[in-house]
């Protein structure tokens, strides 16, 4: 039996006890598993739909390591073509972003609308008299989705529609897209960057593990970047886990119920915001917030925060997006975007993207040193001694009667919530759910 | 008589900007961060955009909105303040740094007292134990200017010839 068969089948129990094998970070069998059980099967994170504004517009774009275009096409619809051609397979599109009609591949000249459909061949009257045009169009991505302007995908045929499989968590991520009526919006391009590190290891840091903070970060705090109401020690002073929400969780920093935060967005962002298209009770967990981060499974992060990169100025809110972009077992592209409030002025949006450039971006304050950690890991989980001790990692702070901490039991939104950071109950959720899909139980 | 004197002040201020990359790069790579942020002036405008691999129609593609650092004075000093902590953990152990500065030029003067340079740049990055560095290479367009009889960095805008960061953290200045 390998080990990634030896793995899958007692790592469910393993999880049960707040364990998991270090493999899972590093290990060719499992994560040739994951493109074709996860990445194949579950709504990955595309794009933005105001990264594509005007009819034609394109970016190349991922689904586990496969290319796709993310296209507006010339009817204003949103389009994921596998970026290959039906003749010969080489890539019709060598461009990362772009405008245009047609996707023309150079090796042979067959040419495809911006939907996908075939729209011409070479020589079409000598040798291609019987070609069937509707069948050889680009292959399209079985299911596209958008929620409050996010693209997602699924290659499954059989997916359950984008909105069930969000399920619940929709609650948290209307707080962060359906403040202002126009919802946010990217500013510029994503940073793109490479680590020595499993695609996971973003994603379980960002759906909830609050307490590397103050260790990791700890030159961030140290020089006043921000302040421990916003970072810190993990504790139930500010920090809140939301776990089990139909498979994903959140971490959430906040002031008390009199106190507005609104991730430190100034006040000629904020008079844009309001209860419209939230509940009041989302409304109010937005109005205290300092910091709102998630995963939605497998590699989609949000981080929403208020941060700042020079002592001279304010702290700005703004929303970061991520993909843990697997480029093999033990190296991930990480893709980041910087939203703001569509509403928001031309120079407040400057300011939100230098905020948030100068905190979690390749040159970010916070995000440089967590990458730096990551690699380590990597490099641990492929390690013979790790795999003949058996070696399984400690996911168990909170868990059960490791913490004293009761429930919140008139939490308002869905999922479980605890009123402490303390605890990596965000982080055994995401584990979960990848177990689900690597077992075959996703539904 | 005229062109030669102005020919020579041009030789002159081109090796002047010559000395002044490689003293910078030499603190750089010796990770000496406070006398380099004394060699910018008070008004530096620092950019590293992001680039992405576009068709020759659609120009270098450069971003105008999106940057891997797009500083001011205050942002880098908060920079090099947080750097010069023990615990940034990704400048400790530091990335050692080999930057070779060439193709220096002087591509035009404004009066005196203000020069642009154009310069290529290669930094080679060896991290860990890792024999084989990640390279950063880039075209530097910068702007020096003379005050008090010493040059500063007033402009910088460094053009990556990579798309996609092969490196954890861009924590050091390029």
């Amino acid at each position: 039996m390998s080990l990634a068969s030896k793995l899958l089948e007692n790592v469910k129990s393993d999880l049960e006890q707040g364990l998991l094998p270090i493999q899972v970070f590093n290990n060719r069998e499992l994560y040739d598993l994951e493109l074709r059980r996860v990445f194949a099967k579950s709504w990955v994170y595309i794009g933005h739909e105001t990264e594509i504004p005007a009819p034609g517009d394109y970016a190349l774009r991922y689904i586990g390591e496969d290319p796709f275009i993310f296209v507006r096409d010339s009817q204003g619809v949103v389009q994921v073509l596998f970026n290959s051609c039906r003749h010969r397979g080489s890539q019709v599109c060598r461009s990362e972003v772009g405008n245009t009609t047609h996707f023309v591949c150079s090796y042979h000249g067959w040419t495809y609308k911006n939907n996908g459909q075939l729209d011409g061949v070479p020589a079409r009257s000598l040798g291609y008299r019987e070609l069937d045009f509707s069948k050889w169009g680009l292959i399209s991505a079985p299911h596209v989705g958008n929620y409050h302007g996010l693209i997602f995908a699924n290659l499954d045929p059989d997916a359950v529609s984008l909105d069930s499989y969000l399920g619940q968590y929709r609650w948290y991520l209307d707080i962060q897209f359906l403040l202002s009526d126009g919802g946010m919006e990217v500013i510029g391009q994503p940073h793109r960057w490479q680590v020595d590190a499993n695609w996971k290891q973003g994603a379980e840091n960002f759906v909830g593990d609050s307490s590397h903070t103050q260790a990791v970060h700890r030159s961030a705090l140290e020089v006043g970047i921000t302040d421990s109401t916003t970072a810190g020690a993990p504790g139930t002073a500010f920090g809140i886990h939301v776990y089990e929400c139909d498979g994903s969780a959140i971490s959430i920093r906040q002031l008390g119920p009199d106190k507005t935060a609104f991730w430190e967005y100034p006040e000629e962002v904020t008079r844009f915001f309001g209860p419209g298209r939230l509940s009041p009770e989302q409304f109010d967990l937005a109005k205290r917030a300092l910091v709102h981060d998630g995963t939605i499974f497998p590699n989609f992060s949000f981080i929403h925060v208020g941060l700042t990169d020079s002592l001279e100025r304010k702290p700005a809110g703004y929303l970061s997006l991520r993909v843990w972009q697997p480029r093999g077992p033990d190296k991930t592209e990480i893709w980041s975007w910087i939203l703001a409030p569509k509403e928001a002025s031309d120079a407040y949006k400057r300011r939100a993207y230098r905020a948030g450039m100068s905190t979690f971006s390749p040159s970010g304050s916070f995000e440089q040193d967590d990458v730096a950690i990551w690699p380590g890991i990597a490099q641990s989980a492929r390690t013979v001694f790790a795999e003949v001790t058996g070696m399984k990692l400690n996911y168990q702070m909170g868990l059960g009667d490791m913490s004293n901490v009761a429930l919140i039991n008139d939490w308002p939104g869905p999922g479980i919530a605890v009123p402490s950071n303390a605890g990596e109950s965000g982080l055994r959720t995401f584990h979960r759910t990848w177990c689900r899909h690597m077992l075959g139980e996703s539904a | 008589m005229h062109d030669e004197s102005s020919r020579q002040i041009r030789d002159d201020t081109e090796a002047e900007c010559r000395r002044f990359l490689y003293a910078e790069s030499r603190l750089l790579d010796r990770r000496q961060l406070r006398d380099w942020l004394a060699m910018l002036s008070p008004e530096i405008d620092y950019r590293i955009p992001v680039r992405q691999t576009v068709m020759r129609n659609h120009g270098e593609g450069f971003s105008d909105k999106s940057f891997f650092m797009e500083e001011d004075f205050g942002s880098l000093s908060l920079r090099v303040k947080r750097l010069e902590s023990d615990y940034a953990l990704s400048e400790n152990p530091p990335t050692r740094t080999r930057r070779i500065v060439g193709n220096v030029e002087l591509t035009s003067m404004r009066g005196d007292n203000e020069a642009s340079v154009y310069s290529s740049l290669i930094v080679c990055c060896f991290r860990g134990d890792k024999p084989n560095p990640a390279f950063l290479t880039a075209e530097r367009q910068d702007e020096l200017c003379r005050i008090d009889d010493g040059w500063k960095l007033k402009r910088r805008l460094v053009l990556l010839d990579t798309t996609v960061l092969g490196m954890e953290s861009l924590s050091i200045f390029l």
